[in-house]
C-alpha cells in the first residue's frame, strides 16, 4: 500500500493548489479571513514586495549605466594621458600624425601657423577620436 | 504549470512588467499570496530560511532578468504562478539532491551495492513518511463522507468533473466541499514530506 504513497500525496497536493489558482475573490478572502487574517493588508504586502523588486531593478539598471559612464570618463583618461605634456613635444607628435594620416584636414598640414593651444586641443580631438598612435615614451 | 521558454523577441520588456504589475486585481494579489504560501508550504525543509514573499519576489525578478521570460499570450499574475511552481520545485529538487550528496558522503563504504541499498533505503522512508501523512489526511474527513470520497478521486488521480460524476453532485456542492478540505488541510498545515519539517529525525 505504502508504494505509491508519494503519488498519492502529490495528487491531493496538486488539487488543492488547482483550487487555489481557481478560488474567486470571495473565496480567497473568506480563506484569509478564516484563519485569521486581513485581506487588504495580504494585498498590500504583495504589491509592497513586488514594488520593491521593481525600484531594485530599476536602481541596478541606473547603477550598470553609471558604473558604464564611469568607465568610459576613465578610459578616455587614460587615453588621454598619451598626449605629451610639453608643447614642443606636442608639436612633434601632430606633426608625425600628420605625417602618417591621410585623414587630416588641411587645417593641420601647416603646423607652424598653429598654436600650442591650437595644437593641444587638435590632438585632444584626435585623441577622443582614437587616432593617436600609442604612446612610445616621446614624451618630454 | 511548467513553461516553456520563449523566444526574447516575444518576451514582455521589463516597463511591460512593470506596467502589468501596477495593473494586478486585488483578487489576483490574493491569489498570488495564497499559492506562495502553499508552495513554501508543500516543499517544506527545502524552502530553508525562504518564505511566501521571498518566492514571490524571485519570481518576480528572474521575470525582470529573463530567466523567466513573461509570454504576453498569459496573464501576468498565471505567469507568475508558474514561476513561483517552477522556482519552489526547483529548490525542492536542489534540496533533495544535496541530502543524497551528504548521504554519500557520510557512508564510509562507497561500492555500489553500498549506495544502491541508500538509495532503497531513502525510497522506503520517504513512501513511510508519504504515507503517514496520507493517513492523517484521511483521518481528518474519517467523518466527512463527501469529503473523504472527493480526497480518494484525488488520490486516484481523478479530475474534478469524474469526480463530480461518481459521486452524484452538482458543481456548487463540490466546489464548496473542496474549499472546507482546502480550508481544513491548511489549516493541519499538510506538507509533501512531514519528514522534511523535522517530525521525524
Amino acid at each position: 500500500m505504502t508504494k505509491d504513497s508519494g503519488t498519492r500525496l502529490d495528487r491531493i497536493l496538486d488539487a488543492i493548489e488547482q483550487s487555489i489558482t481557481t478560488a474567486t475573490n470571495q473565496e480567497l478572502r473568506d480563506d484569509i479571513q478564516a484563519e485569521g487574517g486581513d485581506p487588504a493588508g495580504v494585498e498590500h504586502n504583495v504589491r509592497s514586495v513586488l514594488g520593491g523588486v521593481l525600484r531594485d531593478h530599476r536602481q541596478e539598471k541606473l547603477r550598470a549605466a553609471q558604473a558604464g559612464y564611469r568607465d568610459a570618463v576613465a578610459r578616455f583618461q587614460e587615453r588621454s594621458t598619451r598626449i605629451p605634456s610639453g608643447p614642443a613635444a606636442q608639436r612633434a607628435l601632430l606633426a608625425r600624425v600628420v605625417a602618417s594620416g591621410s585623414q587630416m584636414t588641411a587645417q593641420f598640414r601647416d603646423l607652424d601657423h598653429l598654436s600650442s593651444e591650437d595644437i593641444a586641443s587638435a590632438l585632444q580631438q584626435l585623441d577622443a577620436l582614437g587616432l593617436l598612435p600609442d604612446n612610445d615614451g616621446e614624451d618630454e | 504549470m511548467g513553461q516553456r521558454r520563449i523566444p526574447v523577441e516575444q518576451a514582455a520588456t521589463p516597463d511591460e512588467i512593470a506596467a502589468a504589475v501596477e495593473a494586478l486585481t486585488a483578487e489576483e494579489t490574493l491569489k498570488l499570496d495564497r499559492y506562495a504560501r502553499f508552495r513554501i508550504k508543500r516543499i517544506g525543509r527545502a524552502a530553508d530560511t525562504r518564505d511566501h514573499d521571498d518566492l514571490l519576489a524571485e519570481a518576480l525578478r528572474k521575470t525582470l532578468d529573463g530567466d523567466r521570460r513573461w509570454n504576453k499570450d498569459v496573464t501576468f499574475s498565471v505567469h507568475l504562478l508558474g514561476a513561483m511552481w517552477s522556482l519552489s520545485s526547483h529548490w525542492a529538487e536542489t534540496f533533495a539532491n544535496e541530502q543524497r550528496t551528504g548521504r554519500a558522503q557520510l557512508s564510509d563504504r562507497k561500492d555500489a551495492r553500498t549506495e544502491l541499498a541508500g538509495v532503497v533505503d531513502e525510497v522506503a522512508e520517504r513512501n513511510a513518511a508519504a504515507q503517514e501523512t496520507l493517513e492523517q489526511v484521511r483521518a481528518l474527513f474519517a467523518d466527512d463522507a463527501l469529503a473523504s470520497n472527493i480526497v480518494a478521486g484525488w488520490e486516484d488521480g481523478l479530475d474534478p468533473a469524474e469526480i463530480r460524476e461518481l459521486l452524484g453532485v452538482d458543481k456548487t456542492t463540490f466546489d464548496s466541499k473542496v474549499r472546507a478540505i482546502r480550508r481544513e488541510l491548511i489549516r493541519a498545515g499538510l506538507k509533501r514530506d512531514n519528514r522534511t519539517e523535522g517530525s521525524r529525525p
